[in-house]
């Protein structure tokens, strides 16, 4: 009767399954990837203006005293032979993508945080890849494979104590922290460490001489509720035993993305409305270059004055993210819908059946150039901020006055446009 | 109808025109192949499938002129089988009767009234070295698309001009353009379904010192070569404009050993998939190839070529870099690239062919 034993055995929960995986130094270290002569350079990426903060600098940099978040102008004053370079988020968002693809080889189990940081429980991972520590340093060596980045890991009992124990390690290095001596590692560490107790927090724990987790540790949970009130305290003491509750949550793909909008007054005019779905259209586009997804699906929701809502779809033969094609579809749809003379209350525009948007081979014939047109739309917006750059027909989409006359033929709004016949790319 | 002849004359010529032709038409009469036996010791077969006809004579003995409509795959697949020596064929009202050595068999006749008649080439007449023009049927077609939902694209245009043919093919994501040096008594312009121009290309290459014969109308062309008479209908639609396509300058060049680079990209390529192309860096020394899969594995590898411009990196599907350094002729191919949005660009050591290949996107340029 040993064998169901065994199994049991085996499948039981490792102690620590929690790990805490961060890129070291990641912004700068993706900038000496893409100029390998930048390698042993104080590099600081960020405030390359007068007023800027430092998002992320490298270790030789922060040996200078250099840290994220400090103003450009102390950095430089710090730091003078840095080198300051302005943030590249396509780049670190592909590295991340890469990054969360190395950690998902290993458990659907993977909580980013940010584009450099991830919770992983391992739990049901160690039959195939070992105990967790174990884990951690293959995701170390495959992390460094896969993009050429170093990173840190924390493997404990908990969120918290793993997100310490990496920060404790870095860069470059591996902690594991075994449940029986995690108070032990958490008691020399200042409170300051702790989720959730900043600059205030720790000022004010301070006054009673509450300097370390350990010192946390020790004060009775009703003292503090006089400092920091009930539920902090509750959240402080439990943390400062290492006790934390919260659990692995899986970023889940999303399965649709979609923009709405509800209208002052019910439209009637036909142009008025393809121009909302124009505008709709460009923004759900937007969201679904910005995140990566192209879509096979597009629904469009019309809500009438009378509160009946009639959502049409198309499927689109070649998965899209561009804004002049879902338009092309919705206005379709629109056109298509039963009856006239329709007072829409309300527009919605959706993309589903999204696929991860890869590579892309670029067509010598193309319908139309939006693609291009709305790619740097994108980075006009990034840089000078949402609306700065637009379809002229969108310019006046004032609603609750009457649009001007113009609009109504601007051919930009016939969903059968196409900016151009055949004529491909231009050189 | 009866005739003599010699078996590997027969046998090929079979093979040969029933190429090009559908082998699954939906007419009994058209799984037939017409033959043709005339006085003068001409044998002429002519099979279609209402879209390709091929026609193709051959001398022989006839010993009593006639006409007969026999099932083409039976009758070639005997005949191919026979040991070397003479064939006698001999037909009547309802059979072929075939001999060879100690074969004998008869194959029952298709009714030869419900073989199509076919139209006559005419038209626009074209004249190039058909070695010239298979090299040239080489280098297009392979550019051609496979995707029905465009049909203009599955085809191959064939532009005539006094000055010569313009042999052009583009799937959109790549396009060849090849000029040929023809004589020609007019214009034309025609698009011809790809495997009917194939075909013809393949029949030139048989007979590579000879001659090929184009014939363009509006309906159909015809190519004449090696003896072969191929007919096919053509493309209706318009060819996109591929002239506005074509860059006339160009900001970096790479000179480079053609089958250096060939060869890397094969060998890169293995590990490109459709979401992970192959990338080429280009700098002062030459050019790196690179590629990687999350799943599968990377490979880099360096040709070292002379390059001309800015530092650039490039992403291509690598079948389509290979279709077109395959079909530049020459040593060294120059590879002109201007960006990772703009098609590169292939020229072999003759001026003549020009291969244009869009890039694949990277999901962040600097990557």
């Amino acid at each position: 009767m040993i064998g169901p034993a065994v199994a049991w055995i085996s499948m039981a929960r490792p102690s620590e399954p929690i790990l805490h995986v961060d890129l070291d130094a990641f912004y700068a270290s993706v900038e000496v990837l893409k100029d390998p002569s930048l390698r042993g350079k104080p590099v600081i990426v960020g405030g390359t203006g007068s007023r800027g903060v430092v998002t992320s600098a490298s270790y030789e940099a922060r040996r200078s005293g250099v840290h994220s978040a400090m103003p450009s102008v102390r950095a430089r004053r710090l730091c003078p032979e840095g080198i300051f370079l302005p943030p590249d988020f396509e780049a670190y968002r592909v590295h991340s993508n890469r990054f969360r693809e190395v950690m998902l080889s290993f458990t659907p189990l993977v909580e980013p945080i940010s584009l450099d940081e991830a919770f992983l429980d391992v739990g049901g991972a160690t039959r195939l890849f070992g105990e967790p520590p174990e884990i951690a340093g293959k995701i170390r060596d495959a992390v460094l494979e896969g993009l050429g980045v170093t990173c840190s890991a924390g493997v404990a009992s908990t969120k918290f104590v793993a997100k310490l124990a990496s920060a404790h390690c870095k860069p470059d290095g591996l902690l594991h922290v075994p449940a029986a001596q995690t108070i032990g590692f958490l008691e020399p560490l200042p409170v300051g460490r702790l989720w959730g107790v900043g600059e205030k927090t720790a000022d004010l724990l301070g006054r009673l001489a509450i300097r370390t987790i350990g010192d946390l540790a020790r004060t009775p949970e009703q003292v503090l509720q006089r400092l920091v009130g009930e539920a902090a305290a509750r959240h402080l003491t439990q943390l400062a035993h290492g006790l934390d509750e919260r659990e692995v949550i899986p970023y889940e793909a999303p399965k649709s993305i979609g923009h709405e909008e509800t209208f002052d007054r019910d439209l009637d005019d036909d142009g008025e409305i393809l121009r909302e779905l124009l505008h709709l259209s460009g923004r759900v586009a937007a969201r679904l270059r910005e995140d990566g997804y192209r879509a096979r699906t597009v629904t469009l929701k019309a809500r009438l004055a009378n509160f009946t809502t009639l959502t049409r779809s198309r499927t689109v033969r070649d998965p899209t993210d561009v804004g002049a094609d879902l338009f092309h579809a919705v206005g379709e749809l629109y056109r298509a819908l039963p009856g006239t003379g329709r007072r829409i209350r309300l527009l919605g525009v959706q993309a589903s059946g999204l696929e991860r948007a890869g590579a892309e081979q670029l067509a010598l014939l193309r319908a139309g150039r939006w693609d291009d047109v709305e790619r740097t739309l994108d980075r006009i917006e990034r840089r000078f901020g949402r609306g700065s750059a637009t379809h002229a027909t969108l310019l006046d989409r004032d609603r609750g006055r009457p649009r001007s006359p113009a609009a109504a033929r601007d051919p930009t709004l016939d969903p059968g446009f196409r900016p151009s016949g055949e004529p491909p790319y231009n050189r | 109808m009866k005739f003599r002849c010699d078996r590997d004359a027969l046998s090929e010529a079979l093979q040969t025109v029933q190429r090009g032709v559908s082998s699954r038409p939906g007419i009994p009469a058209l799984t037939g192949v017409l033959l043709d036996g005339a006085a003068d010791g001409q044998l002429t077969m002519t099979t279609t499938d209402l879209e390709v006809s091929a026609r193709l004579t051959i001398d022989v003995q006839v010993t009593e002129p006639g006409v007969a409509l026999i099932p083409a795959r039976l009758l070639t697949d005997t005949v191919k089988s026979l040991s070397d020596a003479p064939v006698d064929v001999e037909t009547d009202q309802s059979q072929a009767r075939i001999r060879c050595a100690a074969y004998e068999g008869s194959l029952r006749l298709l009714p030869a009234e419900d073989f199509p008649g076919l139209q006559e080439p005419g038209g626009t007449r074209v004249e190039a070295d058909a070695g010239a023009f298979a090299e040239a049927v080489s280098q297009v077609a392979r550019a051609a698309s496979r995707d029905e939902a465009r049909p203009v694209l599955t085809g191959v245009l064939v532009e005539v001009s006094r000055e010569g043919c313009v042999l052009v093919a583009t799937d959109s994501y790549r396009l060849a353009v090849r000029d040929l040096v023809a004589s020609a008594d007019g214009e034309a312009k025609a698009i011809v379904p790809e495997r009917a121009f194939s075909e013809a290309g393949r029949a030139a290459a048989g007979d590579e010192k000879g001659k090929v014969e184009i014939l363009v109308d509006d309906a159909q062309v015809s190519f004449r070569a090696g003896g072969l008479t191929l007919t096919s209908r053509l493309i209706e639609g318009e060819f996109p404009n591929y002239r506005q396509l074509l860059p006339d300058t160009h900001e970096s060049r790479l000179t480079v050993s053609r089958q250096q680079l060939l060869d890397a990209v094969r060998r890169v390529g293995l590990l490109a998939r459709d979401t992970t192309p192959v990338r080429l860096e280009f700098n002062a020394l030459g050019v790196k190839l690179s590629s990687s899969s999350p799943d599968l594995g990377q490979a880099v590898e360096t040709v070292e070529a002379r390059y001309e411009g800015d530092d650039l990196t490039v992403a291509f599907n690598p079948q389509y870099l290979i279709d077109g350094l395959t079909a530049a002729v020459g040593e060294s191919v120059r590879l002109d690239v201007r960006d990772g949005l703009k098609p590169g660009v292939v020229h072999g050591e003759s001026d003549g062919f020009t291969y244009l290949v869009m890039p694949v996107r990277l999901p962040a340029a600097v990557v």
